[in-house]
């Protein structure tokens, strides 16, 4: 098999490009990681490809497709470096992104210094356009075209490079939105619009235009990346690879639909993590995992649970709310390349500062003086300075310890207790974040798998497992660039919806439901077929969203059975949802009126997902895979000679007794002194603390 | 943290916030069960968890207001409820603000919770109502001189007996209220809501085993006290003083008086209101659930806001009040207007233990809680509607932060109802929401703008009845910071028809009428002179202060060109001047 059939997947990093190579020709899949380009994150993107493609003895002629899980809208957010957004609302409501829904953080419940975060345009750019709809979608007081002339003016003088429209009761009826975006546009050509019909059609206006602000913020950044990408992408593979870009629920879509929804890209490389996941959970026949990766500058924490990860429409991102579907994560600061510092107190910190990908750890000798958690795991020998990335990036031992010299004169202590000490805080950082998503939720987290991954994730995984007594730390094969292998595992999804707004189930006819279902799949297989994805390679869910009248909230539920919406459909339908709503709300009050709100429809275009080698096993002994000894800290235990084994010599079935260290290209895993790990059939390592048993 | 009871700390935190994970998914299955938009939107609801003694083990986030006052509840129930009273599916009901409620429209449901048989502890929600009978439709009217007419008030009633609902009670309420359908289903939200909290405990129960549960509990109610005692201890010992006023009761116009001395002795702390004012004719008195909870409130906040907030913290503070005082009315003392009072215990704490403290307090809040009830019939259904309101806000200066804008403060944490929302579902439109600007209290940090909205009803007659306060007293500054702005309700606002009308009352109003519902601007902190002239800046160019407001309370030069602050001119007129 040859010609165009290579598929590749790149994540984005703070630190490094990851990226994943998968021959389905012969099952080879191979993977490669490059340091991230700031600067210009595509620069990352083609060395990562070029990298894999070489390893792989292929051409750009022989790719596919390319997944990519960008992280440059979640960093414009996090470091609020998103673009100057005009925002125009209706007359009177200027001031909806400051307002908001005036409810104080969960956290400053009794803590008067906790607040929401500043919304994404200060109060000086918002303006107002004079026009009204109402609550029927009426048209009260028509639009006043002076009014948006005067506003894109003001924009256009003030320089903003986006403009967010979201006007009361549009998403009920567009006009007025329309109409203005058509009048900016005219004044501020070139200027990308996002308007909230378009990006959010759903109902409370503030939750509404945060996403549409967000959308705004994003916008320019993601185009100019994904545009300039494409077209490089073009140069190096020929325009036949198709690009394809994960979104924040998990699910892929196509440049041109990303560039229009920028919001749904955020988070987007962390989401293809947890899918990942729980497809590797899968293969093990874990179900209940808390999934971290560990990279060099963030720490992405998902929850799967029943072998699914989490998704929800009433999210946020970075504390403001974004009304769309999307994996739950939580971020947090910590990674390689957090540095240690002390503070005016004299207790060690480590993070959220990152020494990033430049200049990055002071071992890089790049110019790095401040000691980073890399640092101190290279002096406790826990890297090997000679095997970083494979060798491709040789560590500078000695600026290792000087940097951490820094901090161990001002402690008083030795270097080795100092960069363990690093280690232990960062750690200590580590498992607040997961218990915030597991404990703070009654998660009971000693009931689940650690799912480690990350250039980061095997070296601290079995020390976070053991703190938060959990049983067991899994490391997959490929850790190091487990996300970006993860992405290959993602299915193209588009979501539709039709709003219904509350139909009584005695009044529905079905046939005219099938209609709607129908009309919405014909949209989805086109533009799937657009995508390539026909046949076997479509899956479409049908879903609709019921509620008892009266109330507000809806539940949402998958069609029942597979045929064409009938009677018995519905009659099912409707079982289906007082089974539900006791599960959830504990009664169900029978005779209670039923209406069905929406419609909705999930489509899928699905690829062939690589498959993970399989080793032969060989025995239990480990030996045919040691390189060396080396020493390393173990606090109280001291300095111990340490065995260390190379990850790709290791066959099925294999028990490594701890202290040991686990070295592949782009990572490592620490087996500490009184644990063993246990190789599975694909590489992957099984490590119990010993917790619970 | 040490574990007496043979927990260990991590069971005894994994047990915590399973806990509070119930108490949360119960405020969930309320909102998201619930009718009325009090309930949906604001959600100004509250569910916890207790021991069998009735102490609170867990809370959801929801307003402390309602939270630090069950424990009162609490007391009252199993007072009349013994453990051979009460059975698994009871759901006992109460909103007697005399046997510990709020007010009348904050109806209590509580369900005992069982495992193997025996009694566990409750499972407690409260929700505000939109209606529960009494003179006004949405039962918010200020002014109102007693008890009986605020509504139907409910001792502790067993309304579902061993899971099946007593009609005969569900009837005498039906025959109370305006809007039965969205009442008893607001109810019946409350009642889903206990039955997941019972479900969600017991499974608790079986997975760690009775004594794990209990142990930790008691362990986790230690170690809240310990903080709290902890953080007493570094409070220099003393007492410290403050007074606040009422604008007025809503029936005699004079102000009412509420005292503060609070003693600080080692790890104790004694909160002493007995200087307040006589309880007022008016019902903006405060009921001791009330008063217990704005007390607790600061203190968690002050000495330890990470505490987990049980019933622990509140064991080192002594609460010490006067029957027949406005913070411990007796019957038939009206009392639903009780935010006027509590919030001003609060603002009354702060100011008082500024004195020692001065940079864990804030500058004073809008202090009241602005609460409306719209009451008529839907020309397009002909059924009748009742819309309750509650508009959140006012956040004093800090320290070293203005006061959040738009965010609301202390005792409530409430949200507001969208716009959308609102005229979706009744006859009113929302015309204007918006920031007021020259409203925040200068100082070297400012206190946070006032918030406006204007109300049309698009039919009539409407009954407006509301409590609000701080109309004639602004927000006050603190060290050196200047007052906030008062409040108002104005009807018809540039028309010669415009009048002000009472911070408490109940008035029938007219198609086409518009309300503006003004909130107070909070009090700024230290000298105004000393802000930042950045943020001067900031807040000039944001449209958040003119040019003149910050010529006369910052006293700087601003550039007619740019709108911002000349320096150079500043500095010139400041040391002439000076």
């Amino acid at each position: 098999m040859t010609g165009r059939r290579l598929r590749l997947a790149v994540d984005v990093g703070g630190t490094f490009t990851d990226v994943t190579l998968a021959d389905p020709a012969d099952g080879r899949l191979i993977s490669a990681k490059v340091s991230t380009t700031p600067g210009d994150r595509a620069d990352g993107v083609l060395d990562g490809i070029a990298v894999a493609l070489d390893r792989a003895g292929a051409s750009g002629a022989e790719v596919a497709d390319v997944v990519h899980g960008s992280t440059t809208g979640t960093n414009a957010l996090i470091e609020r470096t998103g673009v100057r957004v005009g925002f125009l609302t209706t007359e009177g409501f200027r001031d909806v992104l400051e307002i908001g829904r005036v409810m104080r953080p969960m956290e400053g419940l009794y803590d008067f210094n906790v607040d929401r975060p500043p919304p994404l345009v200060p109060r000086r750019l918002c303006l107002e356009a004079r026009e009204r709809m109402t609550a029927t979608g009426d048209v009260l007081v028509a639009l006043d075209e002076e009014s948006v002339i005067a506003a894109a003016k003001f924009f256009a003088r003030e320089e903003v490079e986006a403009v967010a429209v979201c006007f009361l009761f549009a998403h009920l009826d567009p006009r007025h939105e329309e109409r203005a975006a058509a009048i900016i546009a005219q004044r501020l050509p070139g200027i990308p619009i996002s308007l909230s019909n378009r990006i959010c059609p759903e109902y409370r206006e503030y939750e509404r235009a945060s996403t549409t602000v967000m959308n705004a913020y994003l916008a320019p950044i993601m185009e100019r990346y994904l545009d300039d990408l494409e077209a490089r992408l073009d140069d190096a593979l020929g325009d036949e690879a198709r690009l394809f870009v994960v979104q924040a629920n998990g699910g892929t879509a196509s440049v041109a639909a990303a560039k229009a929804r920028a919001v749904t890209t955020v988070n987007s490389g962390p989401a293809g993590g947890v899918v990942a996941a729980a497809w590797y959970g899968r293969r093990h026949q874990r179900e209940q995992i808390v999934s971290v990766d560990m990279g060099g500058t963030s720490f992405d924490i998902g929850l799967i649970e029943d072998g699914r990860s989490k998704s929800t429409t009433e999210g946020s991102f970075q504390g403001l709310p974004v009304k769309i579907p999307i994996i739950d994560l939580h971020v947090i600061g910590a990674g390689g390349g957090s540095i240690a510092w002390i503070d005016p107190g004299g207790a060690l910190n480590v993070g959220p500062r990152s020494a990033g990908a430049d200049p990055g750890p002071a071992c890089y000798g790049r110019g790095g003086e401040e000691p980073t958690v890399t640092d101190a795991n290279l002096v406790l020998g826990r890297i090997n300075p000679g095997y970083f990335n494979g060798g491709r990036i040789t560590l500078d031992a000695d600026a290792a310890r000087r940097s951490v010299e820094r901090l161990a004169g001002p402690l008083g202590m030795s270097l080795d207790d100092t960069s363990l000490g690093i280690v232990r805080v960062v750690n200590a950082n580590m498992t607040k974040g997961i218990a915030a998503v597991t404990i703070e939720r009654g998660i009971d987290v000693r009931e689940f798998s650690l799912l480690s991954f990350g250039g980061a994730g095997g070296l601290h995984a079995v020390d976070l497992a053991r703190d938060l007594e959990m049983t067991e730390a899994v490391i997959p094969p490929m850790a190091g660039t487990f996300s970006a292998l993860g992405l290959l595992v993602t299915e193209t999804r588009y979501d539709y919806v039709i709003a219904l707004g509350g139909v009584a189930t005695g009044r529905i006819v079905p046939s005219e439901i099938e209609a709607r279902y129908a009309e919405m799949e014909d949209n989805a297989l086109s533009s799937l077929a657009d995508q390539g994805f026909i046949g076997d390679a479509v899956r479409l869910a049908r879903a609709a969203d019921l509620k008892v009248a009266g109330q507000t909230y809806e539940l949402s539920l998958p069609i029942p059975g597979g045929g064409e919406f009938d009677g018995d459909t519905l009659a099912a339908l409707v079982r289906s949802f007082g089974d539900l709503y006791r599960a959830r709300y504990a009664f169900f009050f029978d005779g209670e009126p039923i209406e069905i709100v929406n419609l909705r429809l999930g489509a899928f275009g699905l690829r062939d997902v690589p498959d993970l080698p399989e080793v032969a096993g060989a025995g239990v002994d480990p030996s045919s895979a040691f390189k060396a000894l080396r020493t390393a800290y173990f606090g109280h235990a001291g300095r111990l000679d340490t065995p260390v084994y190379d990850r790709a010599g290791l066959a099925s079935g294999m028990i490594v007794d701890g202290p040991a260290l686990i070295e592949e290209e782009t990572s490592t895993t620490l087996v500490p002194p009184g644990t063993s790990a246990a190789v599975t059939g694909d590489l992957g390592l099984i490590i119990a603390t010993g917790a619970n048993s | 943290m040490t574990a007496a009871r043979g927990n260990d700390p991590v069971t005894m935190q994994v047990i915590r916030y399973a806990s509070e994970r119930i108490a949360d998914e119960m405020g969930n299955t309320l909102v998201r069960t619930g009718r009325s938009t009090i309930i949906t939107e604001i959600k100004d609801i509250s569910c916890v968890i207790t021991d069998p003694r009735g102490q609170t083990v867990a809370q959801a986030h929801h307003t402390p207001s309602l939270l630090a006052g069950f424990e009162i509840t609490m007391r009252h129930l199993v007072e009349e409820f013994g453990p051979a009273d009460l059975l698994p599916g009871d759901v006992i009901v109460m909103n007697d603000p005399y046997r510990g409620g709020q007010h009348i429209m904050d109806l209590y449901a509580i369900s005992p919770a069982f495992h193997d048989g025996e009694l566990i502890g409750f499972v407690g929600n409260i929700a505000h109502h939109s209606d529960l009978g009494g003179v006004a439709a949405g039962g918010v009217a200020g002014g109102i001189r007693e008890i009986y007419l605020e509504g139907l008030r409910l001792p502790f009633v067993k309304l579902v007996k061993a899971g099946v609902e007593d009609r005969e009670i569900f009837g005498i309420i039906e025959n109370q209220i305006r809007v039965p359908d969205k009442t008893l289903g607001d109810i019946r939200a409350q009642i889903s809501s206990l039955g997941v909290g019972t479900d969600r405990l017991a499974r608790m129960f079986e997975r760690y085993g009775r004594s794990v549960v209990e142990g930790a509990w008691a362990d986790l109610l230690d170690y809240s006290e310990r903080r709290m005692r902890q953080g007493l201890a570094q409070v220099p010992d003393g007492t410290y003083k403050a007074e606040d006023v009422i604008d007025d009761d809503g029936v005699n116009d004079r102000p009412i008086k509420i005292s503060i001395e609070v003693t600080i002795a080692g790890e104790r702390a004694i909160i002493d209101l007995t200087g307040s004012d006589p309880q007022a004719e008016g019902n903006t008195n405060s009921t001791p659930a009330n008063t217990h909870a704005a007390i607790y409130y600061v203190m968690i906040a002050v000495i330890d806001p990470g505490a987990p907030p049980n019933s622990g913290c509140y064991r080192p503070i002594e609460v010490v009040t006067k029957p027949g005082t406005v913070v411990d009315p007796l019957p038939p003392g009206a009392v639903a207007a009780r935010t006027n009072c509590s919030q001003k215990i609060a603002e009354g704490m702060l100011q008082a233990l500024s004195q020692v403290l001065p940079e864990r307090v804030t500058a004073g809040s809008h202090g009241q809680i602005t609460t409306c009830g719209f009451g008529g019939f839907d020309p397009a259904t002909g059924e009748r509607f009742i819309f309750t309101d509650i508009q959140g806000g006012g956040n004093g200066a800090r320290p070293t932060k203005d006061g959040a804008d738009g965010q609301d403060s202390h005792l409530p944490r409430f949200m507001n109802t969208p716009v959308e929302a609102v005229e979706s579902r009744f006859p009113l439109r929302i015309e204007r929401y918006e920031l007021l600007p020259d409203t925040g209290g200068a100082g070297r940090t400012r206190g946070s703008m006032a918030l406006r909205r204007d109300i049309r009803l698009l039919t009539g007659p409407v009954s407006f009845a509301r409590y609000a306060d701080r109309h004639k007293f602004p927000p006050l500054g603190l060290f050196g910071g200047k007052t906030g702005s008062t409040g108002a309700f104005i009807l018809n606002p540039g028309t010669p028809d415009e009048r002000r009308l009472p911070s408490k009352g109940l008035d029938s109003l007219a198609e086409g009428d518009l309300v503006r519902l003004v909130l107070p601007g909070a009090g700024g902190y230290g000298p105004p002179l000393e802000r930042d002239l950045d943020a001067i800046d900031r807040d000039l160019a944001d449209g958040k202060i003119s040019a003149e407001a910050a010529g006369h309370d910052y006293d700087v030069v601003v550039d007619q060109t740019t709108g911002m602050v000349d320096r150079g001119a500043t500095e010139k007129h400041r040391s002439d001047a000076g």
